[in-house]
This record gives C-alpha cells, structure tokens and sequence, in this order.
C-alpha cells in the first residue's frame, strides 16, 4: 500500500511537470512577428515613418522579367517587351502579358503589359495618401514634417504625370485611401478627368 | 545505381520492462552518371516501457537520424530541363574528351557531376516522446494519461559554385572555343551556407473511461493538446573567390559587396480541447460522437477558435438473431457527419504588414525603407469543410469482402485571395508573385469547393488446406468537385467560366484539325499568322472569326476523377508473390513541349510533323519556338491536352524464404532472397511523359522504372 502512495506521488509530479513543460500562460496563442511590423509602429516611430517614405520613391514589380534585381523607380514598365509588341509590328516571343493585348482580351481587370505603370502609379498615390492622411498625428518636428509632406506631395504628383504621359486621361484620387471593405464599385474609382 | 541498407535490432523484457534499440545505415547514389548526387543516413532508436505499478505505466522513446546528402550545384529541376531540350545533334562530349556548351551553355551531363561544386545539405533530427498512464484507483475503467513529445531538426546547406569550361566547336576554322560558365560572378567560386533549425513541442493530457456493463460498452475521453512550433534560418553568402582550394566563408573576396547574410523566423502555436464519447450495444448498435475546439495563432483575437463537431452511427446487422442469411458473414450499415477546420494559410493577415526593404540609395549608402506588404483582413478565421458518409461493409460467401461508401465534402469559408474584383485605381495592386513575396490582398474567407463521389473495394482472400494462400484486393474510387466561388471577374462567358466546373480545368482553344490545303486555309476562319500546317482552331460562337470568345473551358483538369488499385499477393511453400498496379481516369493534363531553336522536340512531334514534304503529318508543323507559335502557346489549345489515364504495374515482387534446415545450420534466424521492380510497364496513350507528372512543359525527374535484388537476412 505504501508503494502504491509513493507511486501516485511520482505519477502526480509528472503530471505536474508535464504541465509546466506545457506552460501555464494565457497568451499561448498570441504569437508576435519578428519580420514585419504593423501599422501603429510606423505612425508610432518617426524613424519608421521616414522609412517608409523613402519608398515611396521606389514602385513595386509587377511584370515577370521586370527589375531583374533592381526595384522599379519611376516611369519603367517595359524592360523585354516594347511597345511595338502591343501592336501588330512584333511578337514577343516570350509573352509576358502582350499576346492578350494583341489578340484583343484587354479588359478592365486584366490590362496585362498596357496595365503595369497603371497599377504601379496608384498602388504608390494610396500609400502616399496614407501617409499624407497620418503625419499630422506624428511625434516629429514641424520642419521635418514639412519637408516629407512635400516630397509625398512631389511624388504623388509625379505618378500623375507617369499615367497622363502613358494613359491620357485619369482618375483622380485626391487624398482618398481606399481599403479593402469599401465599396469597390464606387463610380468615383473609374470616373476619368482631363487636364483642361 | 546503388543502394544498401543495414540494420541491427536488440529487443527484449522482462514481465514488467519492455525494451528496443536499433541502429541504421543506408546509403543510395543518385541516378546519374558519375553524378555528385550521394545519400547516407545513419539512426538510432530506443524505446523503454516500464510498467511501475499495476496502475502506473511510463515510456520513453529516443531517436536520432543523420541524413548526409550531396547534390551538383545545379537542381534537378535545371538538369532534367536541360535533358529534355538537349539537341540529338549536338554531341554531348566532344571526341577529343572536351565538354560541348549544349542549349544556353547547360550540359547536362557535366551539370549532374561535381565539376561545378558540390552542394552539402547534413541535417540532424531528434525525436523524443515520454508518456505515461495512471489507471485511478477509485473509479473501474477511469484512467489518465498523456504525452510530451518534441522534435528538433537542424539541416544545414553548403553550396560551393566553381567554374568550368565548356566548349563550343567551329567547323570552318576546326577551333573548339572555350566558354566559361558555373560559379559565381567574374568566373570565380561562390559559396552559399544557411543554417535551418526547427523545434516542435507536443503536450497532451486525456482523461478516460472505458468500461463494458453487460452489453453496453462505453469508451469516452476528454483532453487536452498544446504544440509549439518555432523555425529559424540563418544564411551568408560570399562572392569572388581568388581560388577554389578555400571554400570557407572567411576565405572569399574582400569587397563589403562581396559578402552578404539574411535570417527569418517563424513561431506557430495550437491549441485543442479535445472529447469523445464512443457507444455500443453488444457490437450491434454503434454511436460515436466527437467535439474538438481548436485554437490557432494564425487568427486573432476572437476569431481563434473554431468549433468541429463530428457524429456517426452503424448498425451491424448480421448482430439481429432474426437476420438469417447464409450469403452474408457480416454485414454493417454506417453513416457519419463531421466538420474540420483548416489554418493552413500565411500568418499575421489580420493586420496591415510593413517590413523592411533596404533598395534606395541616397548618397551612395543604401538608407532604411519600408514598404506596406500585406493590407489586414481583422475577419479572417478557419476554414470548414463538411463531410458526409454512408457506407456499406459486409463479408460473404466465406472469402468476400465488399464495402461501399458515398461521400461528399462541402468546403466554404476557404481562404483565397480576391484578385479580380479590385479596380486598378484602388492602389490594391498585388505584386508580381516571386518565392519571397505574399500578395497585398489578404487571404479571405470567401472560396467555396463542393465534392462528393463513391468509393468500393472488393477482396477475396483464398486459404488453401496445403501449402497455398491466395488474395486479390480492388479499389475504385469516383470524385468528382465543383467550384462553388472563386473570385472571377465579371462578365465571363458561361463556357468559360470555372465557378460551377472542377477545379484546375483549361481554358483552351478546340483545333478540330490541320489545314492542309490552300481551299481550307481560304474557307475557315484562321488566327493571323496561320499558315498550312498549323491547327485549325473551331470558331466556337460562329463569328467568322477566331478570337478568345471561342476559347473554352476543359471538362476535366488535372485532378483525376477516377482512381483505382489492384494488391494480389500469394505464396506457396517457401515463394511468395505480390503485385500492386494503380491507375486513374477522367483527367487531362496540357504538355507543350520546350522545342525549337531553344529545345529539342519530342520524337512523336518530329516524326509526326506536318511539312510541305509529309503533307499528312498527325503534328502541326515546328517553329522556331513552340511556346510563342500559332499553333502552340500564343494561342493555348487542345491539341496539347493529354489523357493522362493510365494503368501502371507500380510493384511486383518475388520471394523465396530458405528452409529453416539451411539457415540453422548457418546459425542465422530467417533469410528470404527477393527480386523486386518498381513502375515495370505502364498501359497508356501518353507517349511523351510520365502520366503521373503535372508539369507543363513535361520537364520534371521522371518516375523510376528500378528493379531489384536482394537478401534479407535476420539473426
């Protein structure tokens, strides 16, 4: 019998190490990211935002063979196919969203090739919008705050100048950034102006 | 190819101690030529159950495994690539021994050797598991127990490029000259390590009751399960080595743009609350119902949990006394309903994701920058997936048996990612997907995937009064899925549309032939560019003209619809046998070869080919490249969608056991000598590949057809 007590003894000690192995704490689920930060960080850190305008002056890739190491800046959009594959001069041997230019399946969810400055320029006019919209909210010096309002404005402004140069009319975003909940059908996202 | 295997087994106990241990060694080359390709694994495993008390047990596994693998410098992917568009041609070895430049200076057969370096890839694996159980004392059939397990695995990877030379024949001046490829820039060595080290814990606790009163039978538990998973990686690389003989990272080039590192992590938790209650009366009535909480740190706060209840019923028939039919041996009707969860997408959707991205340069020093990589879905959470089953399971006639069951699985709330349905204008623009990258749109709950079919197998099991035993098991199974949302852009033509169709069909052109003659060419309406030779595309909506409003959707993808097996196994005396064939039907797969100026072409394609010299030819005519022809890739079709189904003998085996009158006189336990072969023949319509591949282009390390022959032997 006094075995037997020694013996739950031991078995109720594993039970309880086997817990503490576990762990006892309540945020057992709550994991945090050690490569990525999220918002609050940038626009709680002025040396973060700054960052993140920096970026800005850089644009992001969307076709295959495109930057081939270096991020696009401004104005890039064709590096293997030319202009004259979206016409009936040349056929790209390698496609890369001109063929359904030629073969006439533009639409407006897919501008394969035609689409890249497009879609480059407004992604960059929303994330300068962003951080147009919440640098007043900055813990930094009204100078600085000026000087980074300015060159956001700058490169906003450049982007337009991409997509008129490439595109003629556009659609003009204001400050607006528009989040994923919104209402996507919105006439305003495809109401086109002109320069007059 | 060579491959040997060792292994030696101590076991043994007494009444209350149970023992095991093992120790390994396997080592397999690779299939090449004079390949760099090598494999050895050594491992050891003990296992120790220790019963303390009558109500008290304890176990304890320990095992460990080294892999040692050695590749070219080169991946397979590239060399089999490199085969596969290799001219018949060109030889791959000059006579005078000189190495010839192949198709963009890729030989494969100095590509699968050492000569451009060898890549060393060791990894170490432990695994650990203790576990115990207590019966309580105070309660009959009530015990408790549980597990703690963990497995660390650390791999490591040296990859150390070192130039070569290749030659490139001229026939006018009989030079060979040199070309100089492999290594990293400039023609020197390069050298790439990166540390992988990866730990998992398990910790689990049930609390159980099993007990039988009179005919019911109650066997029922609930518990609970914690695992943590945490991975990291750890990389250098240096540039410009002055020589081959060093390759140490301290021994490369000197410039701080010579060397370069990067590290991530990853940390991934789980929680369960697991019950189960499971019923029988007399093994006549069965009722099982089942309840598990899942906790994920993939979603947040409030969407973590998800709840997956199961239940299922049978009856076993042939358990009534008024069931009297000689026919069935058994015979057992069931049906169950279950929901799971799946968390198997990336981490941290649920907010706005910024990481660092250092690209701009001011000044000539690159400065911090940041971009916004991943924008916040706050709702995402688990997937579900309904499933439904009935079946049927009886024995009969002594040396049947049969089972039959109709499934079906409603997948909702899948998380994909919407793409179609965001204007440009937004500013929610993904970018071009890479291996490093994660769309900017987050995964949403908002795909839907509907499946049911059948499955049966049938078996008949043969044992002889003599010496012979024989038994024959079938299987076929029937699936079919159908999409119930996917984000696709509005105004689709119904015929082209996947919402409603399986998953991974083909949107295609149907060529309905060859234009052969000028008339054909002049009446039917062609692609501009087509010319004789080239396949007739059919003008699916009648518009006198070929555009992508006559393009349609396949009916079958790549996932087959059927699939079916066949195990014989026999022996008699001291021989045995086995057989497995396996096969599937209802699948397609679209293989447009590499071919043209940049690839060979398959030798149906050649031998087959339209020209103006074999006008009947059953293959379009060749082009210079056949993913930008009229009648390849620029204008997809189903010329080049394949039936994949097939029949395929996947394993035979022979063996004959030696009499126990021989082996003890060798003082040896047991040995059996064996010939065996893998994947011998293969019944299809596919000539070109391997049916069982999903590569586009075809290119992909092939299915080995191995036969071997061996001997086992146990002390």
């Amino acid at each position: 019998m006094k075995f037997n007590i020694l013996n739950t003894k031991i078995f109720l000690f594993s039970l309880l190490g086997s817990f503490i192995l576990i762990g006892c704490q309540d945020d057992y689920l709550e994991v945090t990211p050690t490569d990525r930060v999220s918002d609050s960080a940038i626009l709680n850190d002025s040396t973060l935002f700054e960052g993140y305008v920096i970026n800005r002056y850089l644009g992001v890739r969307l076709t295959d063979k495109e930057g081939e190491g270096s991020r696009p800046g401004f104005g890039r959009g064709f590096e293997y196919a030319m202009w004259s594959s979206l016409t009936d001069e040349s056929i790209y041997n390698n496609d890369d969203n001109t063929w359904l230019i030629q073969q006439g399946q533009l639409a407006p969810e897919n501008t394969g090739i035609a689409g890249t400055i497009w879609g480059r320029s407004y992604r960059s006019i929303r994330e300068v919008n962003y951080a147009l919209t919440n640098i007043e909210n900055l813990a930094m010096s009204d100078s600085k705050k000026e000087v980074l309002t300015a060159e956001l404005k700058f490169i906003r402004a450049y982007r337009y100048h991409d997509l008129i140069r490439n595109y003629g009319k556009v659609v003009l975003m204001g400050d607006r950034v528009v989040e994923l909940g919104d209402d996507l059908t919105d006439p305003s996202l495809f109401e086109k102006s002109t320069i007059s | 190819m060579l491959q040997t295997q060792h292994n030696l087994n101590v076991s043994g106990g007494s009444e209350k101690v149970n023992y095991f241990f093992s120790l390994g060694k396997t080592s397999q080359e690779g299939l090449y030529k004079n390949g760099a390709t090598q494999y050895d694994q050594y491992n050891v495993r003990s296992n120790l159950d220790v019963d303390i008390s009558d109500r008290l047990s304890v176990g304890l596994s320990l095992s460990g495994r080294k892999e040692d693998r050695q590749f070219a410098t080169e991946g397979a992917d590239y060399i089999f690539r490199s085969i596969y568009r290799a001219y018949p041609t060109v030889a791959a070895i000059y006579p005078n021994g000189y190495p010839s430049t192949g198709i963009e200076n890729a030989n494969p057969v100095i590509m699968a050797t050492s000569v451009g370096g060898v890549n060393n890839q060791p990894k170490y694996v432990f695994n650990g598991i203790l576990k115990a159980k207590y019966e309580l004392p105070f309660l009959d059939g009530l015990s408790i127990d549980g597990f703690f397990s963990v497995d660390e695995l650390s791999s490591r990877i040296r990859n150390f490029k070192t130039p070569y030379t290749l030659y490139n024949y001229n026939r006018n001046t009989d030079d060979y000259s040199p070309v100089v490829i492999g290594g990293g820039p400039d023609e020197q060595a390069s050298l790439e390590e990166e540390h992988f080290s990866q730990s998992k814990t398990v910790g689990n606790i049930k609390l159980n009751f099993k007990r039988r009163f009179d005919n019911h039978n109650i066997d029922a538990f609930i518990g609970y399960e914690r695992s943590e998973n945490k991975d990291h990686t750890l990389g250098a690389s240096r540039i410009h080595f002055p020589t081959t003989q060093t390759p140490e990272l301290s021994q490369g080039g000197g410039a701080a743009t010579d060397k370069d590192n990067y590290g991530s992590s990853y940390n991934f938790t789980r929680e369960s609350f697991l019950s189960r209650i499971a019923y029988n009366y007399s093994e006549k009535y069965l009722a099982e119902f089942q309840m598990r909480v899942d906790g994920s740190s993939i979603f947040p706060k409030g969407n973590r949990y998800g709840v997956f209840p199961s239940i299922s019923a049978g009856y076993r028939i042939t358990q009534e006394d008024w069931f009297n039919v000689d026919f069935f041996d058994d015979l057992k009707i069931r049906a169950s309903y279950g929901v799971l969860g799946n968390d198997n997408v990336g981490q941290f959707q649920y907010f706005d994701n910024y990481a660092i991205n250092n690209n701009y340069v001011i000044g000539g020093k690159v400065v911090t920058g940041i971009d916004l990589i991943r924008l916040a879905n706050p709702n995402i959470t688990w997937e579900v997936a309904q499933k439904t089953d009935i079946g049927v399971n009886f024995k009969w006639l002594d040396h049947f048996n049969t089972e039959v069951i109709y499934f079906s699985q409603d997948r909702k709330d899948i998380l994909i990612n919407r793409n179609a349905s965001i204007p440009g204008t937004t500013g929610i623009v993904n970018p071009y997907p890479t291996n490093d990258n994660d769309p900017l749109v987050p995964s949403e709950n908002i795909g839907e995937v509907k499946s049911h079919g059948f499955e049966a197998s049938l078996g008949y099991d043969f044992k002889g009064e003599g010496d012979f035993n024989f038994g024959v098991q079938g299987n076929f199974t029937y699936a079919k899925n159908e999409i119930g949302f996917i984000d696709e852009a509005p105004g689709v033509l119904d015929y082209q549309k996947q919402t409603g169709r399986p998953l991974n069909t083909y949107l295609l052109y149907n060529a309905i032939g060859i234009f052969r003659t000028q008339e054909d060419l002049d009446n039917y309406p062609h692609v501009e560019g087509a010319r004789l030779g080239d396949l007739i595309y059919e003008d699916l909506d009648n518009d006198g003209e070929i555009t992508p409003d006559d393009m349609y959707r396949s009916e079958y993808g790549n996932i087959p619809q059927i699939t079916f097996g066949l195990v014989l196994d026999a022996n008699y005396k001291n021989f045995d046998f086995s057989a497995v064939f396996a096969g599937q039907g209802q699948v397609r797969q679209y293989v447009l070869p590499e071919s043209g100026t940049v690839g060979n072409f398959y030798s149906s394609w050649a031998d087959n080919r339209w020209s103006p010299d074999t006008p009947q030819g059953s293959y379009p005519r060749v082009s210079e490249r056949a993913s930008s022809a009229v009648s390849g890739g620029r204008f997809r079709n189903d010329f080049w969608l394949r039936n994949t189904a097939f029949v395929r003998l996947k394993n035979i085996q022979l063996g004959y056991t030696l009499p126990a009158t021989w082996t003890d006189k060798l003082a040896i336990g047991n040995a059996r000598i064996y010939a065996s072969a893998f994947n011998l023949f293969t019944f299809t319509d596919v000539e070109d590949f391997d049916p069982e591949g999903s590569s586009e282009s075809g290119q992909f390390y092939p299915q080995q057809k191995i036969i071997n022959l061996g001997i086992n032997v146990q002390f």
